[in-house]
């Protein structure tokens, strides 16, 4: 009898869904607030490539041409009647150890000439009907001519010229979720 | 312009292996991109912006629990099974013991008779075997120690609980010892019984006469 308690046990020990971290209970829930929560991201659990790319999918880089600008913007109501604060980021190019998430996607999806979002913690919340907002962006512009690029830009004519065949390419991450996978919390896909 | 929309997940997984504990993980993912031929360019005073993406949080969130079976549960779960088995184990032992107490009781208050063994030659000394019991044999006040008549000993199976040093006066046990001649003894072993009463003639045949005889048996009585 205490052989067959014993097996039984052994059995259901190396048997069980806890042994083998299958069948969970999953619960998903979803809901919403009145007001956007903060939502906090970094170089490391975000991943945000951004670059004009011609008609063979490879990224250009002229400064005289085009400027990409990356910046957070806060409003609230101290600052509401100036109408916020804008915040420019340095430009960052992408390199495989600026992707860590997954540096081999920099030889992949070919992204020499790429920008990539700078290092740092960055939170974005509310809306603009909240008395609160922050938010990330992204700005693409034509060169102006300025003491910062020592007027370097090149004729408007060429500028549009140079623009009319390129197309601007966005690849940030999404995060999927498998509940059957007991190790990984989540599944990482680009979306452009 | 394209307006991103990021939306909070917040995983709650259960790591446990004794009891639940829960770690959490925040994460966020895709929750509508909004796009709009607007653009801020329009309103630029230097007419140079030509693509805006704004990346906001999303007012809808996501919370996912995941929960996995742990050791306390487990053992709780096997616990209810085992429980069964032991009442059924329970049933079965106290089965098997009320057998083997009434078979102990019974050997305990009664003697039954087994096969007897008996010599080969020469007159017949019986005994008999049980195990752990003691047998006791009556020796009648009349018996004659005689060449041949040596059938002194009588086999008689009798309660326990109803022993008599008086009157039953020789006790057999694995070794049997007896006074048969003055202060003689001879032993004789049940387990090898080979010729113990040659010994015993031997000496009858020393002392032949009937009042030495009723002396060895009035010794024998008084053992």
């Amino acid at each position: 009898m205490t052989l067959i308690i014993l097996a039984l046990i052994a059995y259901f020990l190396f048997d069980s869904d806890m042994v083998q971290k299958i069948n969970p209970n999953t619960i998903i829930q979803s809901g919403a607030s009145t007001r956007r929560p903060p939502l906090y991201f970094n170089e490391k659990n975000f991943t945000l490539v951004f670059g004009l790319t011609d008609y063979n999918n490879n990224f250009q880089r002229d400064d005289s041409i085009f400027f990409i600008q990356f910046y957070i913007f806060q409003e609230d109501q101290t600052n509401m009647a100036t109408g916020g604060n804008t915040t420019f980021l340095p430009q960052v190019l992408c390199t495989e150890s600026e992707l860590e998430n997954a540096p081999n996607e920099f030889t992949e999806m070919n992204l020499t000439n790429s920008y990539c979002l700078p290092k740092g913690s960055y939170s974005i919340r509310g809306w603009w009907d909240e008395p609160e907002m922050q938010y990330f962006g992204v700005n693409v512009g034509k060169c102006f001519n300025s003491t910062t690029n020592n007027n370097s830009c090149k004729s408007q004519e060429e500028i549009d010229e140079f623009l009319t065949d390129k197309w601007i390419d966005i690849f940030y991450q999404n995060n999927l979720f498998d509940a059957t996978v007991a190790q990984m919390q989540f599944f990482r896909r680009g979306n452009s | 312009m394209i307006d991103l929309s990021l939306q909070k997940i917040t995983i709650s997984t259960s790591v446990g292996i004794f009891y639940p504990q829960i770690e959490t993980f925040e994460t966020m993912a895709s929750a509508t991109a909004a796009y709009d031929t607007w653009t801020y360019a329009e309103q630029d005073s230097m007419n140079t912006l030509i693509f805006q993406l704004m990346i906001f949080p999303f007012n809808e969130f996501t919370s996912i629990n995941r929960k996995y079976q742990s050791l306390s549960e487990l053992v709780a779960q096997l616990g209810g099974i085992l429980h069964i088995l032991v009442m059924i184990g329970a049933v079965i032992v106290k089965l098997e013991l009320r057998y083997k107490r009434t078979i102990y009781f019974s050997e305990k208050l009664y003697i039954f008779e087994q096969p007897k063994k008996k010599r080969e030659d020469g007159p017949s000394l019986t005994y008999m075997t049980n195990s752990n019991v003691i047998q006791l044999t009556k020796i009648p006040s009349n018996s004659k120690i005689t060449q041949n008549n040596l059938n002194i000993v009588k086999d008689e199976v009798i309660p326990k609980t109803s022993v008599n040093k008086e009157e039953y006066k020789i006790r057999m046990s694995p070794i049997i010892k007896r006074k048969i001649l003055d202060d003689e003894e001879v032993d004789i072993n049940l387990e090898n019984l080979e010729n113990p009463l040659p010994n015993i003639i031997k000496r009858e045949e020393s002392s032949k006469n009937e009042k030495n005889l009723n002396t060895k048996k009035s010794v024998i009585d008084n053992m």
